[in-house]
């Protein structure tokens, strides 16, 4: 929580504490005044404030590993193998550790993260009010514009053989056609039914 | 005076509300987990917006009061 929050939420609580314990204090016009600062500017800026900081809270990876039914996916980014996508983004720094599921599991499109926690807002209701399926899948398949929104410009993409391979190749990868995530390409992704098999990386830790 | 009785308890009960909702902001704001926000959005909305809707009615119920 910011220290902006703390205060807003402090400020706020005092005058509303003094409006409960002394609401006569709105008999004067400075009181009126104060107290449509106090009960209605305050809270609605409290309320707009508390809803982006909880929005921007959703983005951590500790939030979207905090429900059961996510744990092999965190054990995953673990994985001692950086063929791994996953993995190998998180172990080296390729995205954000703090926000490894957002960063590639939203759509980037404009208010797209209010759409992923729309279906966050989802998954909630099925892990809590149904049963979660045995192998969670995606609404629709990966789509490569996660992976340019990065890769995309960067000579180790554009220059890269397999990549450059054919004329169609690079513009089949940038308009979608031909999936980041085929057999043979980086295809190696969470594998959560095997990840209790496979060899953990210590975190650098000796 | 009974019309002002009336404006001040309203005052304090939404202040009350305000007051509750704010504080469950505070609570689900500590924690990191999805039905915190599910308590925000559902509890903490929901008693914030029901305080300014009575702060609201009593700045309304205030106008209409004859003045003394």
């Amino acid at each position: 929580m910011s220290f902006e929050l703390i205060g807003l939420l402090a400020v706020s609580a005092v005058l509303l504490v003094a409006f409960a314990v002394r609401p006569g204090l709105t008999r004067d016009r400075g009181g009126r005044a104060l107290a449509f600062v106090a009960l209605f500017v305050l809270p609605s800026l409290a309320l707009a404030v508390g809803f982006g900081a909880h929005v921007e809270k959703s983005k951590r990876t500790e939030f979207c590993l905090s429900c059961h039914v996510m744990e092999p996916y965190g054990k995953s980014l673990r994985i001692d193998d950086s063929e791994y996508l996953p993995a190998g983004h998180v172990q080296n720094n390729r995205v954000d550790r703090e926000e490894a599921c957002f960063t590639c599991h939203t759509t980037y499109a404009l208010y797209g993260d209010v759409k992923a926690k729309l279906g966050g807002l989802r998954h909630l209701a099925v892990n809590y009010l149904g049963s979660p399926p045995d192998t969670i899948e995606l609404y629709e398949p990966y789509n490569n514009r996660e992976c340019l929104h990065c890769h995309s410009g960067a000579r180790s993409f554009e220059e890269n053989d397999a990549h450059a391979e054919t004329d169609t190749t690079m513009a089949a990868l940038k308009a979608n056609r031909l999936s980041c995530l085929s057999s043979g390409c980086h295809d190696f992704v969470h594998d959560v039914h095997q990840v209790d098999a496979l060899e953990m990386w210590n975190g650098g830790h000796r | 005076m009974n019309a002002a009785r009336g404006i001040e308890g309203r005052i304090r009960l939404a202040a009350l509300l305000i007051l509750v909702g704010l504080a469950i902001e505070a609570i689900t704001l500590r924690v990191l987990h999805p039905l915190s926000f599910i308590a925000f959005a559902s509890l903490g909305v929901l008693a914030i917006g029901l305080g300014i809707v009575v702060f609201l009615l009593a700045l309304l119920k205030a106008g209409e009061a004859p003045t003394s």
